[in-house]
């Protein structure tokens, strides 16, 4: 994969979107598709290192191909509510060319992807409402947030692969995410954006990712959802266990100390 | 009470209760490396005997943890009667759980489970350790725990499961070059073309890019080895240079942004040197650039720098200096020996 040789100080000064530079820093989000957004960054003579195999631009492509699939799919589900569909997308097919935990902190690697390929699905996802509003300096600040990922957690590609090795299991494959994934589309509320806020930003060592397993099972996938407060309480009370080992503690434990629905 | 104070009873513990022998075993090359006593196994940077340098990720998908636990010195079971309620016997209550971690990744193994019966210097327990889910570094940490909920509550004595009752220092395995600036590493590598030149500062115009310090690649093959006292030596010689420059250039040149976290690095790195307080060597970094007020300023930080440098415990001057002199004295009397055979 290409990574960005430029220091992200640079490339922020270069990519920030301007509302003074209206033409040079917000047109390209908001106007450009996305041959005519990689010819842009080209043009900035940023310093970029390695190549893109046919593997992995076999698996963008297909990755691409099963986002618009699925958008077509839940035309009438809200974009917000297919982040796990997102997770299992990405996942599912960075892992066959090998992506691995390894990667995650490769966050040159994920902006050149995510700005390279990922333009328009990040508009969809982010900045569609903005546009119809003719918000069009909000709407290249939210692409320009979430698509070269100013705070790291935001990196669209980065984002979901993520959420995907936590919840990804080595026996039961998808089998959690596809659960999550069909009750966020479909349940009215429910804590989901907390739950993928705390699996992602906090360290949560564990083996196997089993804290984040079990308490994703625990919080969202029974009868009723739990809600955004009892999900960030959970994560809270969770976080305050320091002097007990809980990263490999049975269900029980999980049910009757931590998850209180 | 708030959800961010839940109430916890205090209980007592007793850390470093025991130690731990460890090897890190690399299947390319069928040999076990011995984990040195200050508890950190560099093996981005080993070199065997004969010379070769351990090529870990090149020649490996997988490493092996393999470690013996005991108790250390001056301890043994009868302490670990301390821990429980007084009916209680540490053998049905407690085991010891050690696991591997990544703090970058974000991996963890799964946890190995020893029960006390199991504690000798003898019986050797293994972890895999994935390439491929590890960055940097890997810590090896163990934990006494209570395993079973206590039937009565004492005061003092912990009573809910997978309660922490010892741990230790975490034993650390390096896996890769470490490429933050923090600690006392910086961006250095070698150079073709330098003449007689030893060590050059590239880059102290740019205010954006750390500037880079190179060094003549002749010296490529022994600068990557830490086991040299020679090259301690040169090193030695140019630290305090190069420290000084770099904080110029962080004071005088670079535009950093106060949430930066290459900036935040060089002011913990320099707080610590010059034992002054981040908040003011950024409020000197912030004065107007050259002014009189921020040249007097880098004066007094760079004298505290000399000193604090020679004081730290990475770059410890006078320990360095005592370890060359009795090199030096052992050689000349060896060679004293070979004149007079």
């Amino acid at each position: 994969m290409k990574v960005f040789k430029t220091s992200t100080e640079n490339l922020i000064k270069l990519l920030r979107p301007d509302l003074g530079r209206f033409e040079d820093t917000v047109t390209p989000y908001c106007n450009y598709s996305q041959k005519e957004f990689s010819s842009f960054l080209e043009k900035l003579n940023l310093d970029i290192e390695g190549e893109i195999s046919n593997d992995e631009a076999l698996a963008i492509s297909s990755i691409k191909k099963s986002l618009h699939l699925l958008t077509i799919k839940n035309h009438d589900v809200p974009i917000d509510r297919m982040e796990f569909d997102y997770a299992i997308i990405f996942h599912k097919e960075l892992k066959k060319v090998g992506y691995s935990k390894n990667h995650i902190d490769n966050h040159a690697m994920w902006r050149w992807m995510s700005l390279n390929h990922f333009l328009k699905e990040v508009l969809a996802r982010r900045a569609q409402k903005l546009i119809d509003r003719k918000d069009l300096g909000g709407a290249a600040k939210s692409i320009f947030t979430h698509c070269f990922g100013e705070k790291t957690r935001d990196i669209f590609p980065r984002r979901y692969f993520l959420i995907g090795e936590r919840l990804h299991d080595k026996e039961k494959g998808y089998a959690l995410l596809e659960k999550l994934a069909e009750k966020s589309r479909f349940e009215k509320s429910g804590g989901f954006g907390n739950l993928i806020n705390n699996i992602i930003e906090t360290s949560l060592l564990s083996p196997n990712d089993f804290v984040s397993k079990i308490m994703a099972k625990i919080l969202l996938t029974g009868g009723k959802p739990a809600d955004d407060k009892q999900v960030a309480k959970a994560f809270v009370r969770y976080n305050g266990f320091k002097k007990r080992l809980l990263s490999s503690a049975v269900e029980q434990v999980f049910e009757q100390e931590v998850c209180l629905l | 009470m708030s959800e961010r104070n839940i109430s916890i009873d205090t209980y007592d513990k007793m850390d470093n209760l025991f130690g731990l022998e460890c090897g890190a075993f690399i299947p390319s090359v069928n040999a076990t490396i011995k984990m040195p006593g200050n508890q950190v196994l560099n093996l981005f940077n080993h070199f065997f005997e004969d010379g070769t340098r351990l090529r870990l990720r090149e020649d490996n998908t997988t490493l092996y943890l393999r470690f013996c636990i005991f108790f250390n010195e001056g301890y043994s079971f009868k302490d670990l009667n301390f821990l429980v309620n007084e009916q209680e016997n540490p053998f049905d209550v407690l085991c010891i759980r050690i696991q591997a971690s990544c703090k970058k990744s974000k991996w963890c193994s799964a946890q190995k489970r020893i029960s006390l019966s199991e504690i000798s210097k003898t019986k050797e327990v293994e972890i895999e350790i994935p390439l491929s889910d590890t960055r940097d570094s890997i810590s090896l940490s163990y934990y006494l725990t209570r395993e079973i909920e206590a039937k009565r509550k004492t005061p003092k004595k912990a009573s809910m499961p997978y309660s922490i009752l010892s741990t230790g220092e975490d034993f650390k395995v390096l896996l890769d070059e470490v490429k933050d600036v923090g600690g006392n590493h910086f961006p250095i590598f070698p150079k073709t073309g330098m003449g007689d030149s030893l060590f050059r500062i590239e880059g102290l115009e740019n205010s954006v890019i750390i500037p880079r310090i190179y060094y003549n690649d002749d010296f490529e093959e022994y600068f990557k080895r830490d086991d040299l006292l020679s090259v301690n030596s040169a090193f030695l010689t140019f630290s305090f240079y190069i420290l000084d420059t770099y904080l110029r250039w962080l004071i005088f040149i670079s535009s950093y942004d106060e949430t930066d976290k290459e900036y935040r690095s060089f002011l913990d790195l320099y707080s610590g040197y010059c034992k002054e307080s981040k908040n003011r060597i950024s409020e000197i970094a912030n004065m107007p650039k050259f002014s009189q007020e921020q040249t007097i300023e880098y004066f007094i930080l760079s004298q505290k720098l000399f000193v604090g440098i020679q004081e730290s415990k990475a770059i410890n001057f006078k320990k360095e200096l005592k370890g060359f002199i009795k090199e030096e004295f052992k050689l000349k009397s060896y060679e004293s020996i070979q004149n007079i055979n």
